[in-house]
């Protein structure tokens, strides 16, 4: 009998597992995928990015997705992030940002708008975990560099990444605007951290392993942590196919398939569950019982709504290297660094159904080369171009000009059309159905995502670009991924309480991006560890107090 | 025609054998010599210079990754059908037309013309395209990018950590 079973070894059971651990728990960190040595992190793109070496392929684990207005379920990469120890946190490319103070209270601030809801707690309850992040997994970054940002307790532990010259030429362009650009704050060492080398600026951080172990994350400083103290067992390749529950309604433990496929129970006095929004909330409904007959903690039909994802609006430019000889466009290095929040809330409600905006963040293009090519093969038009055409853009884009780009992460809207069920007949390679995602966008995504598409490329043309290339608007991105088993004060309207233990299954936890009301204007995985830690205290004080015994 | 196929099979178990016993280069996944030859000529067409990066050999190579398994057959099915619209234009090989010849008959199948409801070809096609550029700007340990040509081309260079041997670091493998 375990003390605490985690099932995902991630940005939510990483710091779950440290902290439990350390408070004397006997824990158990279940992970689906494999335990990924450092060695194995190669700088191939065959092997690592497109042979799905983080994922599993969407023939052995699917996600069914439904679109609006469509009635049948494609195939969809949707809502996956990682399967292995460690998580998504091993291959993210880890800009982390704070969550504004008014992303805690959305409806608070801007009333009835689809299924908006304020968070059981405020920014200042979760201020001092954010700070832990910073010191205790390794954060970079300037304090009081982000304009927007909530107050802090501390300064962050490292000085920001290093940047590329042409960042001076941002900040400009951004001076004459009138925003202020800021560097972008990394889950990575920038000085040598604890026992961690420092970044070597290799560029290969998004969608790759960290070789020097320089990404601060789950696999490189929480689970260690965990493992040290001789009390937590992380085993990899154990898919969880159900929480098991007693005769009282409790949560008694897990029943997992080993390496091998075979089939093996394991019992705890809590089991935390955090797998990411989609497959937690799969998890639970597969999790079915007398007392639970629509799924674990889902007797009030609220398991699996709410579903968002994050809304994401894209564009560039090209800097010609014949125009701009006063710039140092072909310095190699890899970070351009800079972010803008300015536009975190829109000027009036005429742009979008209401006044909240996004993040920029402005860099240049992944330097994977296949990648690239395949996109300028697709051109913006649609029609595939091939043959010397194809060979001539390939010549331009690495010879001629200089892309930078931006990325606008922006409110997914939580509505009653987005949501997460089992699906009907696919299953995965466990045998297990899988989830059936359905997806609607609200309006608010398309309109805000085009006004700040626009205010990005202003600030490129303001930069000097020759030419403006508009990207996607209001598109979702499939990996960061919150909802489903949300967080409130309400048990009608919600999952699970403030301190992400679910209102009808006191022992049980649902600890990742599940519990998140909103989806804040800002990538989450900071947010995710802040709330893990913060989880991990109060489960650590509530055994120290005789509960769950 | 029965006859050129047998020796092509067997040509291609023969290789897909030396892969494994060879471990590098890995094992290559049975095409004809045939249909490799119009693999290497349609891959040339898409980016020209693939023939001299060998991409032809990194898509057979690719095709028996675990990975690519169920691309396997269309593939096949694709490149017999590039020949059979070749046959029916030119009255000849896809290999053995001239290149605005083989661009019309790429085209034609692109545009789905080709398409029947049981073989989607303009998507065989799209494919194509994506295995010849994997094919020419991965790392030669895959079989393709024969001396970084790819890579030269662009300016590009990876830097260390280098892909192991026998692609040790793949988990599928």
């Amino acid at each position: 009998m375990k003390d605490a079973i985690i099932v995902g070894s991630g940005a939510g059971g990483g710091p779950l597992a440290a902290v439990l651990a350390e408070a004397g728990l006997n824990v158990l960190v279940l992970e689906k995928g494999p335990d990924h040595q450092p060695s194995e992190y190669v700088h191939d793109e065959i092997a690592i990015v497109r042979r799905d070496f983080f994922n599993s392929s969407l023939a052995d684990e699917p996600h069914m997705l439904v679109r609006r207005g469509s009635s049948t379920a494609e195939h969809s990469p949707m809502g996956w992030i990682a399967r292995c120890v460690g998580g998504g946190t091993v291959h993210m490319a880890g800009h982390v940002y704070r969550l504004h103070p008014d992303d805690f209270r959305m409806r608070t601030r801007f009333g009835a708008y689809e299924a908006l809801a304020d968070w059981p707690y405020r920014y200042e309850d979760l201020e001092p975990y954010y700070t832990r992040v910073d010191w205790e997994v390794g954060i970079s970054g300037r304090a009081g560099s982000d304009p927007l940002e909530g107050p802090r307790s501390k300064p962050y532990p490292m000085p920001p990444v290093d940047a590329h010259p042409l960042s001076k030429w941002i900040d400009a362009a951004c001076d004459r605007i009138g925003v202020r650009a800021f560097p972008d704050p990394r889950a990575i060492a920038s000085r040598p951290f604890r026992r961690r080398a420092q970044c070597v600026y290799c560029d290969f951080c998004g969608s790759y392993g960290c070789e020097v172990g320089a990404k601060s994350n789950s696999q490189t400083e929480l689970l260690p942590r965990a493992r040290a103290t001789g009390r937590c067992e992380v085993v990899p390749d154990a898919m969880v196919k159900a929480v098991a529950v007693d005769a009282t309604g409790r949560a008694c433990g897990v029943v997992y398939l080993d390496r091998d496929g075979r089939e093996r129970e394991e019992g705890a006095r809590i089991v935390c569950v955090c797998c990411s929004a989609v497959e937690s909330a799969r998890l639970l409904l597969m999790s079915r019982s007398g007392r639970f007959s629509n799924g674990l903690a889902n007797n009030g039909g609220q398991v699996g709504r709410h579903l968002q994802f994050q809304a994401y609006s894209t564009g560039s430019a090209k800097f010609r290297y014949s125009n701009h000889a006063d710039k140092p466009l072909k310095h190699p290095h890899p970070f351009l660094g800079r972010s803008v929040r300015d536009y975190y809330f829109l000027p009036d409600e005429s742009i979008a159904p209401i006044a909240k905006g996004g993040l920029i963040r402005l860099g240049f293009p992944h330097a994977n080369p296949i990648f690239t090519a395949i996109r300028l093969a697709h051109g913006t038009d649609g029609a595939t171009v091939w043959g010397p055409i194809l060979k001539e853009r390939l010549r331009e884009y690495y010879h001629d000009y200089r892309t930078i780009e931006f990325e606008v992460f922006h409110d997914f809207i939580p509505n009653d059309r987005t949501f997460v069920t089992l699906d009907p007949g696919v299953k995965d390679k466990y045998g297990l159905p899988a989830a059936r995602i359905h997806l609607d966008e609200p309006e608010q995504q398309r309109r805000a995502g085009r006004w700040l598409m626009e205010r990005g490329l202003e600030i490129l043309l303001a930069a000097g670009a020759d030419e403006l290339v508009p990207g996607d608007v209001g598109g979702s991105t499939g990996h960061l991924v919150h909802g489903t088993c949300r967080a409130g004060r309400d048990s009608a309207t919600s999952v699970l309480n403030e301190y992400c233990q679910a209102h009808e299954v006191p022992n049980l936890f649902v600890v990742d991006g599940s519990f998140m009301p909103t989806s804040g204007g800002v990538p989450t995985t900071l947010t995710i560890m802040a709330n893990s830690f913060r989880v991990a205290d109060h489960i650590a004080a509530r055994f120290k107090a005789g509960d769950f015994s | 025609m029965r006859r050129r196929s047998f020796l092509g099979w067997c040509a291609g178990i023969l290789s897909s054998l030396l892969g494994l016993i060879g471990c590098r280069p890995g094992p290559r996944v049975g095409i004809h010599a045939g249909q490799r030859a119009t693999l290497e000529a349609a891959t040339e067409r898409i980016f020209p210079g693939a023939r001299q990066a060998q991409v032809a050999t990194y898509v057979e190579r690719a095709l028996a990754h675990p990975y690519f398994r169920t691309l396997r057959e269309p593939m096949r099915r694709g490149l017999d059908l590039l020949q059979a619209v070749a046959q029916s234009f030119y009255s000849a090989d896809f290999a053995a037309c001239d290149e605005s010849q083989q661009d019309a008959v790429l085209e034609h199948v692109q545009a789905g013309n080709a398409d029947t409801p049981d073989f989607p070809a303009s998507r065989f096609f799209e494919r194509l395209i994506m295995l010849t550029l994997e094919g020419t700007l991965g790392d030669p340990t895959h079989g393709g990018n024969k001396d970084c040509a790819g890579w030269k081309f662009i300016g590009y260079e990876p830097g260390a950590p280098k892909p192991g041997t026998c692609g040790g670091h793949d988990r599928h493998k």
